[in-house]
C-alpha cells in the first residue's frame, strides 16, 4: 500500500538557486501554471465567438460569470462591481485547481496551506487597505460595537480584533484542510482496493461515491472562499456604523 | 403582421425593465446585502472559525508574553479571550447576533 501522503510531496522540476533562497520550479508551480493556462484558454475560447445565442462552451463561461456576479451583487451590492475581476479570478483559480487535483496523477495546488494562506492573506490585507482608504480612521469604529457600556469597551475591542485577525487563518485552513483530508481519504481507500484482492470491490464502490463527494467539495470550497471574500469586502465597503 | 411589431417591442421593453428591476433590487432593499449560505457551507465554516479564533488568541498571548516577559499569564488570559471571540464569531454566523444586538447593553 502506497504512502497516502506521498501525493503532497513537493518535487523540484528545475532546481533554481537565488543566493540563499531555493526558488526551484516545482510540481506545485507547474500545476499552478497548468491551472492558469486552462482558465485563460477556457474563458478566451468560450467567448471567442461572442454569439448572441451562446453555444455550449459559451454557456458555461456565462454561467460562471453570472454566478460570481450574482455573489457580489447579493453580498456586497453595487459598490462591489469594481472588484469583480479579482473575485472572478480567485474563484476560477481555486475551482480549477481543486478540479484539476481530482484527476489521477496530478498535484492539488490548494492542498498546501502556504498556497491557501497566501491567497487568504492577500484578501485580508487587500480588504483592510480598501477599508482604510475608503473610510480613513473612521474604519476603526468597526471594532467598537455601538451602544456599549464603557467598562466593557477594552474587553470587547480585544475580542473584536481577535475575531478580525482570525479571518485569514480560518479562510486558509478551511480550504487546505478540506483538500488534504479528501485526497488522503481517497488514497487510503485506493490502497484498500489493492490490498483486499477480490474483496476490494467494496472499497472500490466507496471510492466511486467518495470521488463524487470530493467533486462536490471541490466546488463548495471554491464557493465558500469566494463568498467569504465577498462578505469581508462588504464589511470594508459598507461600514455599518 | 404590421401590428405585431410594436407589440413585440413593448413586451421586450417590459421584460427588460423587469430584468433591470431584479438586478437593482438587492442593493436597493432596506435590509442591505444578506449573506446566503448552504447548510453544508455553514457547517464547514463554524468549526474552523472557532478554532482559528482560539489559535489567534493563543498566538497573541504568547507573543505579548515574550514582549512583556510575563510567561505564562497573558497566554492564559488571551486563550480565554480567544475562546470568547470564537463563540462570538460563530454566534454572529448563526445569525443570532444581528448587528446592533449590543444596543441597550447586556441584559
Amino acid at each position: 500500500m502506497g504512502d497516502p501522503l506521498a501525493q503532497f510531496l513537493i518535487k523540484p522540476l528545475f532546481p533554481i538557486k537565488l543566493g540563499a533562497w531555493d526558488v526551484s520550479f516545482t510540481n506545485s508551480s507547474a500545476f499552478m501554471v497548468v491551472v492558469i493556462v486552462l482558465v485563460t484558454l477556457f474563458t478566451n475560447l468560450a467567448m471567442s465567438k461572442r454569439a448572441m445565442v451562446p453555444g455550449r462552451l459559451q454557456s458555461v463561461a456565462e454561467l460562471a460569470y453570472e454566478f460570481v456576479a450574482g455573489l457580489i451583487r447579493d453580498n456586497v451590492g453595487d459598490k462591489g462591481k469594481d472588484y469583480f475581476p479579482f473575485i472572478f479570478t480567485l474563484f476560477m483559480f481555486i475551482l480549477t485547481a481543486n478540479v484539476v487535483g481530482m484527476v489521477p496523477y496530478t498535484f492539488t495546488v490548494t492542498s498546501h496551506i502556504i498556497v491557501t494562506f497566501a491567497m487568504a492573506a492577500f484578501v485580508f490585507i487587500g480588504v483592510t487597505v480598501i477599508g482604510l482608504v475608503k473610510h480613513g480612521t473612521h474604519w476603526f469604529s468597526f471594532f467598537v460595537p455601538p451602544g456599549l457600556p464603557g467598562w466593557l469597551l477594552p474587553l470587547v475591542v480585544v475580542i473584536e480584533v481577535i475575531s478580525y485577525l482570525s479571518r485569514p487563518i480560518s479562510l486558509a485552513v478551511r480550504l487546505f484542510a478540506n483538500m488534504t483530508a479528501g485526497h488522503t481519504m481517497l488514497k487510503v481507500f485506493g490502497g484498500f482496493v489493492i490490498a483486499l484482492g477480490i474483496f476490494g470491490v467494496a472499497p472500490l464502490a466507496v471510492l466511486v461515491a467518495l470521488t463524487g463527494l470530493e467533486l462536490l467539495i471541490a466546488f463548495l470550497q471554491a464557493y465558500v472562499f469566494t463568498v467569504l471574500t465577498c462578505l469581508y469586502l462588504n464589511d470594508a465597503l459598507n461600514l455599518s456604523h | 403582421m404590421a401590428e405585431d411589431k410594436p407589440d413585440d417591442l413593448a413586451r421586450l421593453e417590459a421584460r427588460l425593465k423587469a430584468a433591470q428591476e431584479a438586478r437593482r433590487d438587492p442593493s436597493a432593499g432596506g435590509e442591505g446585502p444578506r449573506p446566503s449560505m448552504t447548510g453544508a457551507g455553514f457547517a464547514l465554516r463554524a468549526g474552523v472559525e472557532m478554532a482559528a479564533c482560539v489559535g489567534v488568541g493563543a498566538g497573541m498571548g504568547y507573543g505579548l508574553d515574550l514582549v512583556f516577559d510575563t510567561r505564562p499569564w497573558l497566554l492564559v488570559v488571551f486563550l480565554v479571550v480567544g475562546g470568547a471571540a470564537g463563540i462570538m464569531t460563530v454566534m454572529r454566523l448563526a445569525g443570532r447576533m444581528e448587528p446592533g444586538a449590543w444596543e441597550g447593553g447586556p441584559k
